[in-house]
């Protein structure tokens, strides 16, 4: 093994192994350290999101999704199925079959690229050094020209109820409950409480959400969020806003929340206790004293527009570092860093991020929020459009939702666009690409959308910031 | 042509005002050309006149 590469990247999550195949295509020399042993007891790629995160979490949420329209929605249709039963064994093992295939196609990607994966932990010291410590064998001090560090996130602990991984779990625990839980309490209403709250209620759990913000998804456009509320509700996920969790007590085999609301102390008994009240950046053991590299006040290590740290030849990528703790945001980083070590002059679009809660229906969104917009005062127009209007959504039986624009009522651009409803994930996509491109809302307007299709609603929405929608009465309001 | 140099809502107003796209200065990412722009080269053209 060599001590000496042209680029070390430490972790090997989708900033990491991205970053560092990207290197290996611009002719560096690189290794990239990893020290994740997965649940087959195999070191493995691909980091939070493969392992514990983005997939498996997807994967459960399409089978739990089939299972609950075998249910409910099939009949519908003119389908009918007898007694539908779950096989949670199978529906978890279809999971990690899904993962395994992933994380070990990053391994042959690597192996292709002739990226060297050295399996342990690596820590930054000075002079662009990394101490590696192997999971098998010593401790050897590498040297590299440039250093990315990609060391990710991990869940946010809270006092009041500590994890057990069996009663009490975190994001990682309630991807592998052995069964199905009767009550299952979430604490926190973000994208990961809301996500693997669904998962389970559509099990059949009984799902309490119990969220200390007053605001339902505040960095949401409210619109938006009041929708997916009550959609959401419609589904059984009972979710509780400025429920504050005070403490928890054991008993036998459930857990006693208490939490305190506008209506002062209140306790829930849950069988499974989900936690998950966000993330924080993983930077235990990463830097040596003399790193150099500085940490701002939350904690996260300190970069540029450009990722770079404080130390000439140290970058910092993912969630390590400040923005949306997004898997495409930290892949964008790591070929962004790539390239930059490269010399060329690579830019992330930090303003055309998308996000997505993968619910049913999905929530997604890209740009500002009509609140934001409101707040900077300048002067906008908006139009949203539900999917109720749209014939292919009627014909899959998903009407619930809408598509929303929020544009510069000077210059037409596109500001934002916010959708809640089938395929949100995919049709967001259409307003990153418009917004790429400067668009402006009439030149949505002007384009050809296939019909029938869900993302007519998308031209509707479009159409509609200028009272021009068709499919929907549309009455200009008197200025 | 006009259409990969510029959306669909620049081209229009292109169209209308007979401007082409040769005479545009393009703002927009690799010299795109936007609806500002052309709005632009309108109102430059008509202060000419």
């Amino acid at each position: 093994m060599a001590d000496k590469y042209d680029v070390i990247v430490i972790g090997g999550g989708p900033g990491g192994y991205v970053a560092a195949i990207r290197c290996a295509q611009l002719g560096f020399n690189t290794a990239c350290i990893e020290k994740r042993i997965n649940k087959q007891d195999e070191p493995a790629l691909g980091g939070t999101c493969l392992n514990v995160g983005c997939i498996p979490s997807k994967a459960l949420l399409d089978s739990s999704w089939k299972y609950h329209e075998a249910q409910s929605s099939l009949a519908d249709h003119g389908i009918k199925l007898g007694d539908v039963s779950l096989d949670l064994d199978t529906m978890h093992k279809r999971k990690d079959t899904i993962v395994r295939n992933l994380t070990g196609g990053i391994a042959q990607l690597f192996k292709a690229n002739k990226v060297t994966w050295l399996q342990g932990s690596g820590q930054l010291k000075s002079g662009k050094q990394v101490e590696f410590s192997a999971l098998e064998g010593d401790a050897q001090t590498l040297q590299a020209e440039h250093i990315i560090l990609a060391a990710g996130s991990v869940p946010v602990e809270i006092p009041p109820t500590p994890v057990d991984q069996k009663i009490i779990v975190d994001s990682t625990g309630a991807l592998d409950l052995p069964e199905v839980p009767k009550r299952l309490g979430v604490i926190g209403a973000g994208v990961i409480g809301l996500e693997l709250g669904s998962v389970w209620a559509r099990l059949g759990s009984e799902v309490v959400v119990l969220e200390a913000v007053d605001t339902f998804l505040p960095t949401v456009d409210q619109q938006i969020a009041k929708d997916a509320k009550k959609q959401f509700s419609k589904q059984g996920m009972d979710i509780r806003l400025g429920a504050r969790v005070t403490g928890s007590e054991m008993k036998k085999n459930q857990v006693v929340v208490n939490f305190t609301d506008k209506d002062g102390d209140q306790q829930e008994t849950f069988d499974r206790l989900i936690v998950a009240v966000g993330r924080r950046p993983y930077t235990e053991g990463l830097l040596s004293q003399d790193a150099g590299v500085s940490l701002d006040e939350r904690n996260f290590v300190y970069v540029d527009n450009q990722c770079r740290t404080d130390v000439p030849g140290v970058y910092a990528i993912g969630d390590l570092v400040r923005g949306p703790a997004l898997a495409h945001k930290a892949i964008e980083e790591g070929v962004m860093v790539a390239e930059v070590i490269a010399g060329e002059h690579t830019q992330v679009n930090y303003d055309a991020v998308p996000g997505v809660i993968y619910t049913h229906p999905e929530v997604a969104w890209v740009g500002k929020t009509e609140e934001e917009v409101k707040e900077s005062g300048d002067a906008y127009k908006t139009g949203a459009v539900p999917f109720a209007a749209n014939g292919r959504a009627m014909a899959a039986g998903e009407t619930g939702g809408m598509v929303k624009f929020v544009a510069d009522e000077k210059t037409d651009r596109i500001l934002g666009m916010h959708v809640v409803g089938p395929q949100a994930s995919e049709l967001i996509q259409q307003g990153v690409v418009a917004m790429e491109f400067g668009a402006t809302i009439e030149d949505l307007q002007l384009m050809v959308f296939g019909h029938p299709s869900l993302s007519e609603t998308v031209h509707e929405a479009a159409l509609a910031v200028d009272y021009k929608a068709i499919h929907v009465a549309q009455r200009r309001r008197k200025k | 042509s006009a259409s990969d140099q510029a959306g669909p809502a620049a081209r229009k107003l292109m169209t209308e005002h007979g401007v082409a796209a040769a005479q545009v200065t393009g703002t927009g990412k690799g010299g795109r050309i936007t609806k500002a722009d052309v709005e632009k080269t309108i109102s430059d053209k008509e202060e000419k006149r």
